[in-house]
């Protein structure tokens, strides 16, 4: 079964609502205890456990309940103690009071201090609490999902899950990376395109001192020059047409984090001088205002251009260069890391099947011959698409060659798909099918959704057209 | 015992234990249980004239006393929760408590014959 990735946000909150919440009820009268213990109980989702005083009530409170609807005089603590106790040892706790007295100062004064909610016992006790305690449950899942997802992506951005692989020149940018990310040194990052520039800055951010804090990243070459100086530094409101609002810039954004700035060799000159004067002076000014604001930014930038080369065609300048190169990390191509090739494969083939909920497939002999052979332009990027392609065309669990699909195969249908009409594309998708099934007409037909007349006929055309050639 | 005679009134606590008969008994011996101990810690209280102990036991005394729909006790029980506090009119406080106590115990007394619970 095919898991759309839309789902998996969905799954994680279902999974999250069967995992029971847990509710402590501290209340010295032992009809509302029952009456509270009994009503919530009657709700699977919900663990009760009940205390008759305050005592009792401690020495449980490291088990750190999701709610805990307390009673405002208990024998041995007035609730404003006890909630202390609680913001002390369980912070995260969410506390409803329940109350005989209806005493709005008295409400004023914890609401203030963080009490989700003040209910009086009365005739609508339980109706109440099932509201106070609905909002919370939501309140409750979408934290643990979000705490949830956030262990996941660390998971992900973890140095062992994000570079694989064991050659030598691998090790050498983990070691550089490691040295990088104990000190706020500027790191430039460099490599061919689809090295995986991106995922190193974002690894070297998680492993740095500005975890905690932002990382932002902006791809300079995505961004028309006009409109780069406003994105990096935030513009006032009407300080050109469309200036409707004040906005903070990128590097605001990333106070006390990480500013990654993406194909930094293709700034121009005059944003370049703008840049460094940031850089040097550690302060900017939003586009149309006067105000200087201090910023505190770790910079990582990283270029598949030669920066040298451009300083010396005077695309880049010098001085820019030299505050930005800091610790260089050089990504080699994947060519030069042909040993880490099949790990990687291996590695996106089971990302791959696991997030789409497909049945783990493997590549075979000949498969893995064939990504050895090549040379990979594309690098990382291309070999995940290769791959990522293949596990979508291969029907058994074995990858086999004819479903790696290289730029350089001549038969590829993949490729260059602009430089075909529509019929064009679909005598090759036909060929190329007939190739992979051995020119099983029938099953060609099936697997394309087609009837086996049509394959027929684009067969007789091509014939027709290698008679006449 | 008509319903018109009855000191209580029972439908909120219907309401809330969900019409479960077994847990509604439960409740109800609770009640009695918990009532007769107050009060017999009233009695000793006023004894000792602890003025702010009858105050504390009457103030959770009030939600179950709701909770049972006993009707006319209202006043008696606010004027108590805040006599304690202050000088005290004994007499007033006492003739207060005593009308508790009998509204309650003539009560308790119904609920035992409309449930069927021995002493």
């Amino acid at each position: 079964m095919n898991v759309c990735p839309f789902e998996t946000k969905f799954v994680i909150y279902e999974v999250m609502k069967k995992i029971p919440i847990k509710i402590f009820v501290v209340e010295d009268d032992p009809i509302y205890r029952s009456l509270l213990v009994h009503f919530l109980s009657l709700n699977p989702d919900y663990q009760v456990k009940s205390y008759e005083n305050a005592a009792s009530f401690y020495k449980d409170l490291t088990e750190q309940p999701e709610i805990i609807t307390l009673d405002y005089n208990l024998p041995d603590a007035t609730g404003e103690l006890v909630l202390d106790k609680i913001l002390q040892v369980s912070p995260q706790s969410k506390v409803i009071f329940i109350s005989v007295k209806e005493d709005i100062k008295t409400a004023i004064n914890l609401f203030k201090k963080g009490v989700h909610d003040y209910i009086i016992k009365d005739e609508d006790v339980q109706q109440r609490l099932w509201v106070s305690i609905q909002n919370l449950k939501e309140n409750i899942l979408l934290k643990k999902e979000v705490a949830s997802l956030k262990n996941e992506v660390e998971k992900k951005l973890n140095l062992q899950h994000t570079l694989i692989g064991q050659s030598e020149g691998l090790k050498k940018v983990l070691d550089l990376m490691q040295k990088a990310a104990q000190v706020n040194i500027t790191t430039s990052i460099t490599g061919e395109t689809g090295t995986g520039k991106d995922l190193v800055a974002k690894s070297l951010h998680n492993l740095s001192a500005q975890k905690d804090h932002p990382f932002i990243a902006i791809n300079v070459a995505a961004i028309p020059h006009d409109l780069l100086e406003s994105e990096l530094f935030g513009h006032e409101k009407g300080a050109f047409t469309g200036a409707a609002s004040r906005r903070l810039g990128k590097m605001e954004e990333a106070q006390n984090g990480t500013l990654f700035l993406d194909e930094i060799g293709d700034m121009n000159l005059n944003m370049q001088a703008k840049l460094l004067r940031a850089l040097q002076e550690k302060e900017l000014t939003r586009v149309g205002g006067n105000e200087v604001i201090k910023i505190n930014v770790r910079i990582i930038v990283a270029t598949h251009r030669n920066l040298l080369m451009e300083v010396k065609k005077g695309k880049f300048r010098e001085d820019l260069y030299y505050r930005l190169l800091g610790l260089n990390i050089y990504l080699p191509p994947l060519r030069e890391r042909s040993s880490d090739i099949i790990l990687l494969a291996n590695f996106f083939i089971e990302t791959f099947c696991k997030e789409n909920g497909i049945h783990k497939k493997h590549l075979g002999v000949e498969a893995k011959k064939k990504l050895l052979k090549y040379h990979f332009p594309g690098n990382i990027r291309e070999l995940k698409s290769i791959i990522e392609l293949a596990c979508v065309l291969t029907e058994k669990d074995e990858i086999e060659p004819a479903f790696i699909q290289l730029q350089e195969d001549a038969h590829s249908v993949y490729t260059g798909l602009g430089h075909y009409t529509l019929k064009e594309y679909n005598e090759k998708l036909v060929e190329h099918y007939l190739q992979v099934y051995d020119h099983d007409v029938m099953t060609v037909a099936h697997k394309l959704g087609i009837g086996k007349t049509t394959v027929y006929r684009i067969i007789q055309r091509k014939r027709k057209e290698i008679l006449s050639k | 015992m008509s319903k018109q005679n009855a000191l209580y009134d029972l439908e909120c606590l219907r309401q809330q234990t969900g019409n479960d008969e077994v847990f509604l008994h439960s409740i109800v011996v609770l009640f009695i249980k918990q009532t007769s101990e107050n009060l017999a810690k009233i009695n000793q209280d006023i004894q000792i004239k602890n003025w702010p102990g009858i105050s504390f036991i009457i103030h959770k005394m009030k939600s179950n006393i709701k909770l049972f729909g006993i009707p006319g006790l209202g006043p008696a029980i606010d004027y108590l929760e805040e006599a304690s506090s202050g000088e005290v009119d004994e007499g007033k406080v006492i003739a207060q408590l005593k009308n508790i106590e009998s509204v309650l115990n003539e009560c308790i007394e119904q609920l035992k014959q409309a449930f069927q619970i021995d002493s």
